[in-house]
């Protein structure tokens, strides 16, 4: 199946800013697609499915729009 | 004639983006700020200058030499300084219409003080576990509270309404405190501070938002400012 990917602040690093198409096998989970960039989960702060939060183990779907930011906590 | 009696010269610049009305409303305003380092010290100043009437700041730090390169207040002679106390002096020589009451501890010993009858919350602490706390206590005194945190060229703003979960929503999977301090720029800081600010005013005059219970992610390098449409 076809997602898009959006990644936020320093997740884009190194990386990309939006992809708009990456195929990924059947029931593959925001924590799968995560991972599979290479960002650990534990820097993740907010997980986004179509402008809806999200957990990390919600069943993706076919042209799903995943958004990931990562925790920015300095002050 | 009376309205002219009331309005300071200092503020006159300020009418036209605001009404006389609204400038009074703000010199009536109680806002507390928790945390006076980066983001704390450019909010601070601002919302002297836009002529807050009463300001309640509080960090139980003190300054030392790595907070230099973003930390308004931090400069040579204050090293060693409570942050709170040199912020407080940086008011009050400005104008003398904004009364400022420092408080040197951690806001979580100093409750009431702070919280009790203050009409915002300005969030610019540095860590999230803190930040996890403080919008707790907001919820308790049903307070707004205006969030803002930076890590390099990267910042986000938001306001969790009385009652909202949006700090939660940001780092609600949160486990462990992160053990190194994040690099900031100075750049970064300075307009993050400067939304916080925005955002307070605002909530002080009533007006409306889209970042009311929701947030804006900045990314400097790439220039890219995304308003967060939550549809749940």
């Amino acid at each position: 199946m076809d997602i898009t990917i959006k990644l936020f602040a320093y997740f884009r690093d190194g990386r990309f800013k939006e992809v708009a198409s990456r195929f990924f096998d059947e029931g593959a989970t925001p924590q799968e697609v995560i991972t599979s960039l290479g960002i650990k989960m534990d820097d993740v702060g907010v997980i986004m499915v179509n402008h809806r939060h999200a957990d990390p183990a919600y069943c993706l779907q076919q042209d799903d729009v995943l958004a990931v930011f990562p925790k920015i906590g300095g002050g | 004639m009376t309205q002219a009696k009331k309005l300071p010269d200092f503020f006159a610049r300020n009418i036209g983006s605001i009404t006389a009305a609204q400038q009074l409303k703000l010199q009536e305003a109680i806002v507390t700020v928790i945390g006076c380092g980066g983001l704390g010290s450019f909010v601070i100043e601002e919302l002297a200058r836009l002529g807050i009437g009463s300001l309640r700041i509080c960090d139980p730090d003190r300054f030392s030499i790595s907070n230099i390169n973003r930390q308004l207040y931090a400069q040579a002679e204050t090293l060693g300084q409570y942050k709170a106390a040199v912020a407080a002096k940086r008011v009050r020589l400005l104008h003398g219409q904004t009364t400022v009451l420092p408080v040197m501890n951690r806001f979580q010993e100093e409750k009431k003080q702070l919280l009790a009858n203050t009409e915002v919350v300005v969030d610019c602490l540095d860590n999230v576990s803190s930040r996890r706390e403080l919008a707790g206590l907001c919820n308790q005194y049903q307070i707004p509270l205006v969030h803002g945190a930076v890590q390099q060229w990267y910042g986000q703003v938001g306001v969790q309404l009385a009652g909202g979960t949006l700090i939660q929503d940001l780092y609600g999977s949160h486990k462990e405190e992160e053990t190194t301090a994040p690099s900031v720029l100075s750049c970064t800081v300075a307009l993050i501070a400067s939304m916080q600010v925005a955002e307070t005013c605002k909530l002080l005059l009533g007006m409306e938002s889209p970042l009311h219970n929701s947030w804006i992610n900045i990314d400097l390098q790439r220039v890219t400012f995304d308003i967060i449409d939550r549809k749940g």
